[in-house]
């Protein structure tokens, strides 16, 4: 083995990546910020909040749902953390976001890296969206907390709403 | 984005939640870039010397053994052996190790879909697991259902017309 080659292909290879990486963060973060800046995500929520309570979410759930979905779970975690704290969301509501977003979040950023690496956006971006919607629509009630709840589990649709 | 990244601090230094929003249109553009070029090098910290790593396993006599042991399981999703590494690096670290584990492969467009579409569905599953557990969610029971709906994805992924 050329130890050299070896240290020269990854010097390169890794220097190219970065470049590619840089290309999708940078962008993406400062377009996160402005949107944050123009309060998009305040917006949207208040917008859509009432349509999507067919989904069994409420309007409170939104805004950490579209938080999670582009910035990821972790970051997102921030805005699911803080509606819980206050008490905001049902036990019904943290399984289907916490289901929901455990398969799809950082959707801009996990989809541009790896399309950067020849995989297909056309591909990659619905095929996870719609694999994930019918996982959550499928098994929600499974992960729904509080309660020792299985698949097709009708009682936990009703889970009660925490005292405000 | 920072999500990820956040993901290699302890849990109790986790981020607040969402910081309050820029309040000029000229400090969100800076907010953005300095965040994008942060993540961007913390990003660097774990990409580059994966991809350091897997160049030299890929030139080495192990990655021949390694790729033919495991290409019965992944031949499951269509996969090459090698595929294995940020495969798995992927699943129990985090995004960023597949992303650097994949790049020097050189697997076909065709196959980096498919890997991609069960990475972007399935990744840090241990931390992202806690993190949901942290959240209230039942983090065991999700990351159960990411990792099975990532391996449907990739068998169904066989089903689709994805070129080569």
């Amino acid at each position: 083995m050329d130890l050299v080659a070896v240290l020269k292909e990854g010097g390169l290879g890794s220097l190219r990546l970065l470049g590619q990486v840089l290309a999708i963060v940078v962008p993406l973060m400062v377009a996160l910020s402005l949107l944050e800046w123009g309060r998009a995500f305040e917006r949207i929520s208040a917008r859509v909040g009432a349509s999507l309570g067919r989904l069994g979410l409420g309007e409170h759930a939104i805004f950490p749902l579209l938080v999670g979905a582009l910035w990821g779970v972790t970051y997102g975690a921030g805005a699911l953390l803080q509606a819980g704290r206050e008490g905001r969301l049902r036990p019904a509501e943290l399984g289907i976001l916490g289901l929901f977003l455990g398969l799809c979040h950082a959707l801009i950023e996990d989809t541009g890296l790896f399309a950067l690496q020849g995989a297909s956006i056309w591909w990659l971006l619905p095929g996870r969206i719609v694999v994930s919607v019918v996982v959550t629509a499928a098994c929600w009630r499974w992960v729904v907390p509080g309660r020792p709840s299985t698949p097709g589990d009708e009682t936990s649709r009703a889970a009660p709403a925490p005292p405000l | 984005m920072a999500c990820e990244t956040a993901t290699e601090a302890p849990l109790s230094e986790m981020k607040p939640p969402v910081p309050s929003p820029p309040a000029t249109w000229q400090g969100a553009l800076g907010r953005g870039v300095v965040g994008g070029l942060h993540t961007t090098w913390e990003l660097a910290v774990v990409m580059v010397p994966v991809y350091f790593l897997v160049t030299l396993l890929k030139y080495s006599p192990f990655m021949p053994w390694l790729s033919r042991l495991l290409r019965p399981a992944m031949g499951l999703f269509g996969l090459p052996g090698d595929a294995a590494v940020p495969l798995v690096g992927g699943l129990l670290i985090n995004f960023y190790v597949a992303l650097g584990a994949v790049a020097p492969l050189g697997l076909t467009p065709r196959e980096v879909t498919v890997l991609g579409l069960m990475l972007v569905i399935a990744h840090s599953l241990p931390m992202e697991g806690v993190v949901l557990g942290k959240l209230g969610a039942r983090g065991g029971r999700i990351t159960l259902l990411r990792g099975l709906t990532a391996a449907g994805a990739g068998v169904l992924a066989r089903l689709l017309p994805l070129g080569q």
